[in-house]
């Protein structure tokens, strides 16, 4: 019995029976919200934002310069005072313009931090002083393997954007994609300091891309 | 066979044992959605009667999603309807959930004014339901219950809390008055905040515990941490370093602790509860000095460790210039 019920509709007038509240007038199309609004609740917030997707990128992005910055601290404290000095210096510089870029998008859109953020200050700096006690091949090599590894964590979420909705994150596409330029000038001019003849190069190479994934991967999340 | 199931549905819809049977038994079904048909057939038939036209017929259920009903019944009335309304049909799915959300909202605060007497319950639900003209098997349409009327309770008094701290911000900035010291701004945010409980009090231990059960939990976690993010954000927290964890951890425990205070204090107008609330701020606020001068050690200590990784490898020869 109810099996044929359930596919029949009440319908009063043309409008279906829903629409009216016994006792009470009939709720008017003006008094609805209107469909975009609705929908654009159902893609997760207001404006079309993906909000998750957002705090996501930005938590992850923040993580990994902060350990960027701890790495070229972790070189610096090694190698700051030898030739290659300047040019590591210069390298810092602008891992913390960026650092400082994704904190104020941090505060702005109310995004937690990844909560593993002391695990990346001591492994940042290890990593980096590590391989500079390799000599200035070995920090070269690093920079060149991390540098590697966030152009194309950039690239991808610059990807991951386009796909979505370009027009509701202008600002954050042009952000990643400055700072994917940048990261690749570092990852060239580790490759034209001599980075290829560190000690051990293609397995140091592939033991620290292989960290900052899963770095990424547990950023992201946690 | 249409008359059977409108007097089946007539019956159904007394606000008795048979329509809230009806509404559980259909809930336990597969189709959610069936339950609601019975809530708002049951609502529509128990009040406006009988409804004397054609197209109603053996119908007795809607289902808003169902599209090719509509369209049928729509040609039936007017032949020269565009066929470009399944935008229409979309739209009015749309409509029709926030219709049923906005309904819920009403219930939902309604049934707050039988919690004193009905506890947080569905006693309390169906009371709030019939209060507003709808038929207590209205209250089927939370699948969890009492546990919905105290989340929902919960997130207001955050939403409200919110509103006051932006406000008091706004006019202290306009009046460019000084900004209060951290402690005195959270002692009063949550304050205000465990003040919200205060008509409910009797009955709060009863929320808390509902609060912990294992389908309310990822909301109560959800919604403390909201709080105390908003308390910290709207005192001036803009830390974006581990400190974010410390400071919200630390409020949350802290709250917690006072909410549990003010359960048993019988004191005059909570007294006990605000001087214990004091206490605990001093005390947190002691540990995160302590925190930081451990930190500051910490970094010279480090500095020294390099220090004396640098003067080794000077000594062993590692930085010579040739």
């Amino acid at each position: 019995m109810l099996g044929r019920f359930s596919s029949c509709r009440l319908v009063l007038r043309g409008r279906p029976l829903w629409r009216y509240r016994s006792n009470e007038t009939r709720i008017e199309p003006e008094e609805w919200e209107s469909v975009e609004r609705s929908k654009r609740r159902e893609n997760g917030g207001s404006d079309g934002v993906d909000r998750a997707l957002l705090c996501r990128i930005i938590r992850v992005d923040h993580a990994g310069e902060y350990g960027a910055d701890r790495l070229y601290a972790g070189q610096s404290a090694v190698l700051g005072r030898g030739p290659v000095g300047p040019i590591i210096q210069k390298m810092w510089d602008e891992e913390k313009a960026h650092l400082q870029t994704f904190e104020e998008l941090m505060v702005r859109h109310r995004v937690r931090p990844t909560a593993l953020l002391p695990i990346w200050n001591v492994a940042g700096f290890l990593v980096g002083a590590g391989t500079a006690l390799l000599g200035k091949e070995g920090a070269m090599a690093c920079t060149v393997a991390v540098e590697e590894v966030i152009s194309d964590h950039y690239n991808n979420q610059i990807r991951t954007l386009m796909e979505q909705n370009p027009q509701h994150y202008t600002e954050l596409l042009q952000v990643l994609k400055k700072f994917r330029d940048d990261e690749m000038e570092h990852h060239d001019t580790g490759l034209e300091h001599d980075a290829e003849q560190a000690p051990g190069y293609a397995v140091l190479k592939t033991t620290i891309q292989l960290g900052c994934k899963a770095a990424i991967y547990l950023s992201e999340r946690i | 066979m249409a008359a059977l199931a409108r007097a089946a549905l007539r019956f159904l819809s007394r606000p008795s044992y048979g329509c809230v049977a009806g509404a559980s038994f259909l809930q336990s079904s597969v189709r959610p959605g069936l339950a609601r048909g019975i809530c708002t057939a049951s609502r529509l038939f128990g009040d406006a009667g009988e409804k004397s036209d054609g197209t109603l017929g053996a119908h007795s259920m809607q289902e808003p999603q169902l599209e090719n009903e509509t369209k049928e019944a729509k040609h039936e009335d007017d032949g020269s309807r565009k066929t470009s309304h399944s935008d229409d049909l979309e739209g009015e799915a749309i409509a029709g959930e926030e219709f049923e959300e906005q309904t819920k909202l009403r219930v939902l605060n309604r049934a707050l004014e039988f919690v004193p007497e009905y506890g947080w319950s569905m006693e309390a639900l169906a009371e709030g339901a019939e209060a507003e003209g709808l038929s207590a098997a209205a209250a089927g349409m939370f699948e969890q219950g009492a546990v919905e009327l105290v989340v929902h309770f919960v997130r207001e008094c955050n939403t409200q809390l919110r509103k006051q701290l932006t406000e008091e911000n706004a006019r202290l900035q306009q009046e460019q008055d000084e900004q209060r010291p951290v402690e005195e701004f959270l002692r009063d945010a949550l304050e205000s905040r465990l003040r919200m409980h205060i008509p409910y009090m009797d009955r709060w231990s009863q929320a808390m515990g509902l609060l912990l059960t294992p389908q309310a939990l990822p909301d109560s976690v959800c919604l403390l941490t909201e709080l105390v993010d908003e308390i910290w954000f709207q005192a001036g927290d803009r830390s974006t370093d581990f400190n974010w964890y410390t400071r919200r951890g630390l409020l949350a425990a802290i709250y917690s602790a006072t909410e549990l205070v003010m359960i048993q204090d019988s004191s005059e107008d909570y007294e006990e509860t605000w001087s214990f609330l004091e206490h605990r701020l001093a005390n947190a606020s002691l540990a995160t000095q302590a925190a930081s001068q451990v930190k500051q050690t910490g970094e010279s200590l480090v500095q020294g460790v390099i220090g004396a990784a640098i003067t080794a490898k000077n000594l062993a020869g590692f930085n010579q210039r040739n």
